[in-house]
């Protein structure tokens, strides 16, 4: 049975780590606005843990699958949606770090989860670089990717290396500012934002092709659409953390100065958290559109809409804490309720997704 | 029918379980937290010997209470003491202002260090109660003229700590320097003193 399990663990569940662990810094987050709110903190620590013991047991079969089922992996990688899907595990590295990093220290001390921050991040670095070479190679060299493949999965691979810099941002940010690791983390990151910002242009320009001159994915691939809204989200979430790396720096990152880059990065942070916030109206149109016309079927897919909307609360939180803060609390306190409630609604549509034998089903 | 009814009924409970679990684990975290710190490593000092301990520039006066021996236990670890500044800033000019500060622990021998975010977001509340404060979380926040508001920083305490000084970075092209150092006092205990307080200058570049 287990082998069974192997055989048809796709690449897609490190979504469900990702829609789980990003829950424990909206929490973080709401936490702070006000002192009624200070359980969240310790709310955020539980999905922490949870994400952590999900992202352990699904990382088992996981890799298994590539020494055992090679041939199921290739399969995979060449497939033009499912393919798509592989960073997501890489991500979860770069997110348990993200969360060791911020919630660490509450439960085993700053020396342990600092360090443990920067582990996550070379692998996860690793990882992201690596899938996101094999999938474009994939992509260019396949003769059977037709307009209707393209569809925001297509966004996973440019998101992922956007969130490479968010754990490196964060990692120079206190502990290791001003150490020798501080220039390595920058520029690993640097590079990784560039790979993310320009793909998500350049992919994101194929995708709004096809949403335009061909017809829209079928309903299973409905809550592809809120992917749309990480990679901006996740922009203002590096810039944010950047800007505290750089105040932690004082000057010694390059010399970068916190002071003169910190209104622009102001400005273009609110920016981009314009067009998040304008393509959740979006998503939710459609997401209309689809309940009533095309069809909405319970999917593993389903954990699409968790994480993208997860950065987004993030950013918000993060923007609140230089712009606009009285009315960005208020959306970030609101949202942070929706992001739970769709996370519920999404551990139930998997468990009722796995009760009708989907997992075994030929994709 | 029954084996079906059970399995939709197991599926249920399972996924409740999830639902749950960050809950409950997160709540029984909150009922276990530190809250206060250790009472007597708690105690602020405020020894300062300069007669200017209301620094101010630019309309931006600056005051402080300070906590040298602040213990915070993580929840699955030892306790560890930290230097926690609670600075007051108070905005003397008719206009509101923007402030944007920044804070930096300096020791001999020691690496320079910015202030620990993390270990501030878990200490904020009990810190508030005993300064009856409310600490600015935002990286700028606004004061409006006449008022004034609190800014919480932390910083990892080396051991063996004889001598410090603090950089508070809150104004253009000049920083103050406080500093700090381990004495007798009058009595013959050992306390952390203020020692001095100066203005500084800092090489700012075009970057």
């Amino acid at each position: 049975m287990f082998r069974r399990i192997v055989k048809h663990f796709g690449p897609e569940w490190g979504a469900a780590v990702m829609g789980t662990a990003a829950i424990c810094i909206t929490m973080q987050l709401s936490s702070e606005v006000a002192r009624p709110f200070s359980p969240l903190l310790y709310i955020g620590v539980g999905y922490y843990l949870l994400a952590t013991l999900m992202f352990v047991v699904f990382l088992v079969p996981w890799t298994l699958r590539f020494f055992w089922y090679p041939e199921e992996v290739k399969k995979d990688l060449a497939h033009p949606v499912r393919g798509n899907f592989f960073p997501t595990m890489p991500i979860s590295f770069i997110l348990a770090g993200t969360g060791t990093n911020k919630l660490g220290p509450l439960l085993f001390g700053p020396e342990l989860a600092y360090s443990l921050g920067v582990v996550f991040f070379f692998v996860g670095a690793l990882g992201i670089f690596t899938f996101g070479f094999l999938l474009l190679r994939s992509q260019f060299l396949s003769k059977d990717i037709a307009l209707e493949h393209a569809n925001f999965a297509w966004f996973i691979p440019p998101v992922s290396h956007l969130i490479i810099p968010v754990l490196g941002a964060c990692a120079m940010d206190v502990h290791w500012a001003e150490t020798p690791l501080a220039p390595v983390l920058f520029i690993v990151s640097m590079i990784a934002f560039g790979v993310g910002f320009f793909n998500f242009l350049f992919v994101g320009a194929a995708i709004w092709h096809r949403y335009i001159y061909a017809s829209i994915p079928p309903g299973q691939l409905a809550p592809t659409l809120m992917v749309g809204i990480a990679p901006t989200a996740i922009m203002v979430v590096f810039l944010m953390k950047f800007a505290q790396a750089l105040e932690a720096a004082q000057g010694t990152l390059y010399g970068i100065r916190f002071a003169a880059t910190f209104p622009m990065i102001k400005l273009t942070a609110s920016v981009l958290w314009g067009y998040s916030a304008w393509w959740l109206v979006i998503a939710v149109v459609l997401f209309v559109h689809y309940i009533r016309h095309i069809g909405h079927p319970v999917a593993f897919a389903w954990w699409a809409y968790t994480f993208p909307f997860e950065a987004f609360v993030v950013a918000t939180g993060l923007l609140a804490q230089v712009v606009a803060p009285d009315f960005l609390h208020v959306i970030l306190e609101t949202l942070n309720v929706a992001v739970v409630l769709v996370w519920i609604v999404v551990v139930f549509g998997t468990f009722r997704w796995l009760r009708s034998g989907a997992y075994f089903a030929a994709h | 029918m029954e084996r079906s009814r059970s399995l939709g009924l197991g599926i249920v409970l399972a996924a409740l379980a999830i639902v749950l679990l960050p809950w409950v684990v997160g709540l029984s975290f909150f009922g276990l937290r530190n809250t206060s710190g250790s009472p007597i490593a708690s105690a602020a000092t405020d020894t300062r010997k300069q007669a200017d301990s209301h620094p101010t520039y630019q309309g931006v006066q600056v005051d402080w209470t300070f906590y040298p021996e602040w213990e915070f236990k993580p929840l699955l670890a030892g306790p560890a003491e930290y230097l926690v500044f609670m600075f007051h800033y108070t905005n003397t000019s008719r206009y509101p202002i923007w402030l944007m500060p920044s804070c930096t622990f300096v020791a001999p021998g020691e690496p320079r260090q910015a202030a620990n975010e993390e270990i501030a977001m878990y200490i904020e509340d009990a810190l508030e109660d005993r300064v009856h404060a409310e600490d600015q979380t935002p990286i700028t926040f606004r004061i409006p003229a006449g008022e004034q508001r609190h800014y919480l920083v932390v910083f990892e305490k080396p051991p063996a700590l004889v001598h410090f000084y603090a950089e508070v970075d809150a104004w253009q092209g000049r920083c103050l320097k406080i500093h700090y150092r381990r004495d007798k006092d009058a009595s013959g205990n050992l306390v952390w003193i203020n020692d001095h307080n100066e203005w500084i200058e800092k090489y700012l570049g075009r970057g």
